[in-house]
């Protein structure tokens, strides 16, 4: 993504990153984005903790600042707790764990394959740019509820599919038991690998020519075009990618609640519709935010990790 | 003409890739199409091909909800949020990636925690919290653009001020130095050095922040009222059942996603051509 | 930029106005709750008459700008998520709309946030009184006669409905009375070959299920929570027949679709619509647009369900011949609303006689107004069969912990199908399942208590 910079002229940078006050440096523009947060994360997500410690249903729920205050009954219920419903909030953390992982893992590969495919010049070429994006802008809940017709027992597409080459039966159950989560998985594949090809591509884009020109030049095959000179440069990119595609995976609250509908089956029951059903079915606000604090608590652990791992934070990558 | 030198797939395998890419997307989506014209009630009726064309759902759907309105207010509300949310980011990133400062680690830190907070906590507190502001100030948010723009604006944040501090980490400071050193403010080497070569990684926080706010329901079924209503959940009255009650609208709905999926396409394909980026040759080399 | 102003224009061609409107809001848009001399009403939308239903809204205005000289402003929900997100939201915030149209089963979950006016014998006055609404839906309007909150608005009654093809075919002439019959009938139905069954089941919808078996519970004798509301009685015999009955029509006397152990009620009315089931039950009126615009248009006929249980020959003692739950909607006025006189008169307006003609009209449902719906069933049979039905229709335990209740036993029975469905179901499932379902029921039963 960058140009190699001579020895010199990045000790000379890392020289001027001491942190003296360098002539003006425009400190304010950090602060736009902190204001926003505060007051539409922060502020509510507090609000939240404090519901945590209070038991607010739908009996308290008018007056819930001044609902009866339970300490850390709720904590303990969400750890312990799994019930008719649905399972226990750390159940529902593992799941989310391998919806996210796998479908990670997936469409990274198949993200940078795509955006490899586009990144030369032919005729047509923006316009498959193009499609490939149409998965990811497609509402995600058509997609959930275009796939759930796909996998309909008997009259689902896949499942035609699937028996007319005589890998499955006609009557495969995608939608209960424990297809369900696959089922999840690949719709969620199918939707989403856009994300990781479009940050690829625009990494490929900004590689100049002269690169992989002289790379020829030195006798480079493609491979060794793809794994010497391109993918080095892209690593902090795809490192970042992957870090927010997991990430955004573990929010998705639409695809299973539309795909699923409530009760989900168990092996679906990701952390997002856990806690939503806990707050808003079962009116137990309170349990819902607990949930909420223990699994974000818990998450925020391996980012902090990551991040220093991958030194994605500092300034410079190659 | 000589060879790409940006080939990197042997020609078997890109084009067998391509091939499937192409099926892999456009066979659903031919699907999603094929149902539009379905009559409602025949869908996931098990027959794939209709009994009539119902081209007619391309027309009724307007009128079953305000499918128009819905969709120029998603437009409008995607369209500010997501710009404002990568102004916000580039902003951020400049400093981040230039400057060395204490907090540095925890702002990054901060960014990644943030996109871990399940938004499905945030509902309701957002709800009390932002009734609480326009009861206090005269300032209304439930019901209006504000609301949602300034909640989807920071959805976007993270991952918009994530991708731009990756972005601008790697274009060497010596091009603004230069600039600099020719007398330019800061300003002014951010503006004509900076982000025109940041391009590509702007185009794509554009399109992703978009989408956060084009795709949003939760948030915006408590939101907006029927004049902000966003297109998002619109189409979702498309898929409503009422208890004992009709049928859904698949037919028309897939109709509706359609034309909801058309405006962030073109939206790409304009500003994809920003996407070819790179130091202009006769830039800073090692 | 440019572009997208474009692209703006492109849809303002499309909507024609919309765009109008758009620019109009700018910043303004409504606060919640009523500004000075509006009312906000929340109803649920019908996704098969729109345009009637809100033409149907604007002369209600009129009339409410005529007679209160209030603004009247809706605004819809398009499912129960939706309705209960959004009490939820103005429950917690003291901000929303004025008036909400609340479903029966919502009802108690409202009275029991106290956060809607108790109506007195004068706002009943001032709302039109309750001597013109239908009787019996008044006995869910609220926890104790003295102590309601809410005025029916329309009714829904539930029936079934049955392919007269099929019956033909298989030489059956009426509706079945009992469920024994039902059985039997759904059998002689049934060909598999055909992909036709006489029946059909679906568990793994949010709603059905614990209506259907809530049915045959009450008509057994039994019911899901004690009288005095302070015991769930999930384990006990009456609902474990009832469990066991239902999922029989699967696994013992094989009237469904063995797929329909994954089916919610959109796919049963689909099954029933393309003529593969032969008695659809726990519908209402409100599917005939559905069926008219389908294969099975001018075959079927509409019937009360069933209210004797199986291989019985009367009602038990303690149980009632329950054709339907008390269901439909009603019309509660916000604590913190303050426009409530408004709203009271609003009410006035949307239960009076023509209106309520009016509204069936437009939309289809039921009026809650006596001669109104008297009147209409003179003319039509289908709705003479459905208010016959609700006329001995049962309240469902009037307790909020019931909402909680409901999805703890739809959990139960979609559990309950995806086991059958994936083959690893044993007959003692039930009773584990129900056992578990008691426990929760029993702690949601206790928060209510406290």
């Amino acid at each position: 993504m960058s140009a190699q910079p001579a020895p010199e002229a990045s000790t000379a940078r890392r020289k001027r990153r001491s942190g003296r006050a360098d002539g003006d440096r425009p400190m304010w523009l950090l602060w736009p984005r902190v204001v926003v947060v505060l007051l539409i994360v922060a502020v509510p997500f507090l609000i939240a903790v404090y519901t945590s410690f209070l038991s607010v249903d739908q009996y308290t729920l008018r007056q819930w600042v001044g609902a009866p205050w339970v300490g850390f009954d709720n904590y303990v219920a969400a750890l312990a707790g799994s019930n008719v419903l649905s399972i226990s909030a750390l159940g529902s953390l593992g799941i989310s764990v391998a919806f996210s992982v796998l479908t990670t893992l997936i469409i990274t590969p198949v993200g940078i394959l795509a955006a490899l495919t586009v990144n030369t010049d032919f005729r047509g070429r923006a316009l498959l740019r193009s499609l490939y994006l149409v998965p990811y802008v497609i509402p995600t809940f058509v997609t959930a509820l275009l796939w759930r017709m796909m996998f309909l027992p008997q009259t689902g597409l896949i499942n035609r599919f699937l028996a007319a080459i005589g890998l499955a039966d006609v009557n495969t159950y995608w939608l209960v038991g424990a297809k369900s989560f696959w089922a999840m998985t690949i719709t969620e594949t199918w939707a989403v690998w856009a994300f990781i090809y479009i940050m690829v591509l625009a990494g490929l884009q900004s590689i100049p020519v002269e690169q992989y020109e002289v790379a020829e030049l030195d006798g480079a095959t493609s491979w060794e075009k793809l794994t010497r000179v391109v993918l080095p440069q892209l690593r902090g990119l795809i490192a970042l990618a992957v870090l927010l595609s997991t990430l955004f995976h573990f929010n998705n609250f639409t695809l299973p609640f539309v795909m699923f509908g409530t009760p989900p089956p168990t092996p679906v029951t990701v952390l997002p519709l856990n806690i939503y059903l806990t707050s808003f079915n079962l009116f137990d606000f309170s349990l819902g935010s607990a949930m909420s604090v223990i699994t974000l608590l818990i998450m925020l652990v391996p980012g902090f990790f990551y991040l220093r791992m991958l030194r994605l934070g500092e300034v410079t990558s190659r | 003409m000589r060879r790409d030198a940006r080939e990197l797939l042997p020609p078997p395998v890109r084009i067998g890739a391509t091939v499937g890419f192409v099926l892999v997307i456009t066979l659903p989506i031919a699907f999603m199409l094929l149902l539009s014209v379905t009559p409602d009630a025949e869908v996931s009726s098990g027959r794939l091909i209709p009994s009539h064309w119902a081209f007619a759902n391309y027309a009724k759907m307007w009128s079953t909800v305000n499918l128009g309105r819905g969709l120029a207010n998603s437009l409008v509300i995607s369209g500010v949020s997501s710009t404002i949310a990568v102004i916000f980011a580039v902003g951020a990133a400049y400093v981040l990636s230039r400057f060395n400062f204490r907090g540095r680690f925890p702002y990054l830190y901060s960014l990644i925690a943030l996109q871990s907070v399940p938004h499905v906590m945030l509902l309701l507190p957002l709800f009390v919290l932002f009734s609480s502001i326009q009861t206090a100030i005269p300032f209304p948010l439930i019901g209006t653009y504000q609301g949602p723009v300034i909640t989807y604006l920071t959805f976007a944040l993270p991952l918009a001020t994530w991708l731009m501090f990756s972005y601008l980490s790697s274009i060497p400071v010596e091009l603004e130095e230069a600039a600099l050193v020719d007398g330019a403010t800061r300003f002014q080497a951010l503006r004509k050095v900076v982000v025109p070569l940041a391009l590509p990684g702007m185009v794509v926080a554009l399109v992703f922040s978009f989408i956060v706010g084009w795709n949003d329901v939760l948030f915006a079924s408590v939101l907006t009222s029927p004049e902000t209503r966003t297109l998002a959940v619109e189409l979702q009255t498309f898929s409503a059942a009422q208890a004992g009650g009709s049928l859904p609208l698949y037919g028309q709905m897939m109709g509706a996603a359609v034309v909801s999926a058309l405006p962030v396409v073109i939206l790409y394909m304009l500003f994809q051509r920003y996407l070819i980026g790179g130091l202009p040759a006769g830039g800073v080399k090692g | 930029m440019k572009k997208r102003t474009l692209t703006r224009r492109e849809f303002l061609a499309a909507s024609g106005g919309a765009l109008a409107d758009v620019s109009a809001l700018g910043l303004a848009g409504c606060g919640g709750g009523s500004g000075s001399g509006s009312l906000n009403i929340l109803a649920g939308k019908s996704t098969s008459f729109p345009t009637e239903q809100e033409d149907w809204f604007k002369q209600l205005g009129k009339q409410l700008q005529e007679k209160a000289g209030s603004k009247l402003e809706w605004d819809f929900y398009d499912s129960a998520e939706t309705e209960q997100q959004k009490l939820q939201t103005a429950m917690t915030s003291g901000t929303g709309p004025d008036v909400f149209i609340l479903g029966s089963t919502f009802v108690p979950t409202a009275q029991a946030t106290n956060g809607f006016r108790e109506l007195s014998g004068a706002d009943w006055k001032k709302a039109g009184g309750k001597s013109r609404i239908f009787e019996r839906q008044l006995t869910m309007a609220g926890v104790s006669p003295d102590k309601l909150i809410t005025v029916p608005f329309v009714m829904r009654p539930f029936g079934m409905v049955y392919n007269t093809d099929l019956f033909e075919k298989a030489g059956l002439s009426g509706p079945p009375k009992t469920w024994t019959e039902f059985v039997e009938y759904a059998k002689e139905m049934t060909d598999p070959s055909q992909n036709v069954y006489g029946a059909e089941m679906d568990p793994a919808d949010s709603y059905d299920p614990w209506k259907i078996l809530w049915t045959f519970t009450r008509q057994m004798g039994g019911d899901y929570v004690s009288k005095d509301l302070k015991t769930a009685q999930f384990t006990s015999e009456e609902v474990e027949a009832a469990v066991r009955f239902w999922f029989d029509w699967a696994t013992k006397h094989r009237i469904v679709d063995p797929n329909s152990m994954t089916w919610e009620a959109t796919d049963a009315l689909t099954a029933f619509a393309n003529g593969k089931v032969g008695m659809l039950i726990m519908i209402t009126s409100n599917i005939d647009p559905t069926l008219q615009d389908s294969k099975v248009k001018g075959k079927y006929e509409y019937a009360p369900m069933p209210t004797i249980s199986y291989r019985m020959e009367a009602i038990p003692a303690g149980g009632e011949p329950t054709p339907s739950i008390v269901s439909g909607d009603y019309l509660g006025v916000a604590d913190y609303s303050d426009a409530q006189d408004a709203a009271l008169q609003l009410i006035n307006i949307m239960t009076d006689y023509q209106n309520q003609l009016d509204y069936f009209e437009a939309v289809g449902d039921l009026p809650c107004n006596t001669k109104a719906v008297e009147e209409l069933a003179r003319k039509n049979e289908t709705v003479e069969t459905f208010t016959e039905s609700e006329r001995n229709a049962t309240p469902t335990p009037f307790t909020g912990a019931f909402g909680p209740i409901e999805l703890v036993m739809g959990s139960v029975t979609s559990k309950l199908g995806s086991k059958i469905a994936t083959n690893s179901f044993s007959p003692s499932d039930i009773e584990e399942q129900l056992k578990r379902a008691n426990e929760e029921a029993q702690a949601q039963l206790d928060k209510a208590q406290r």
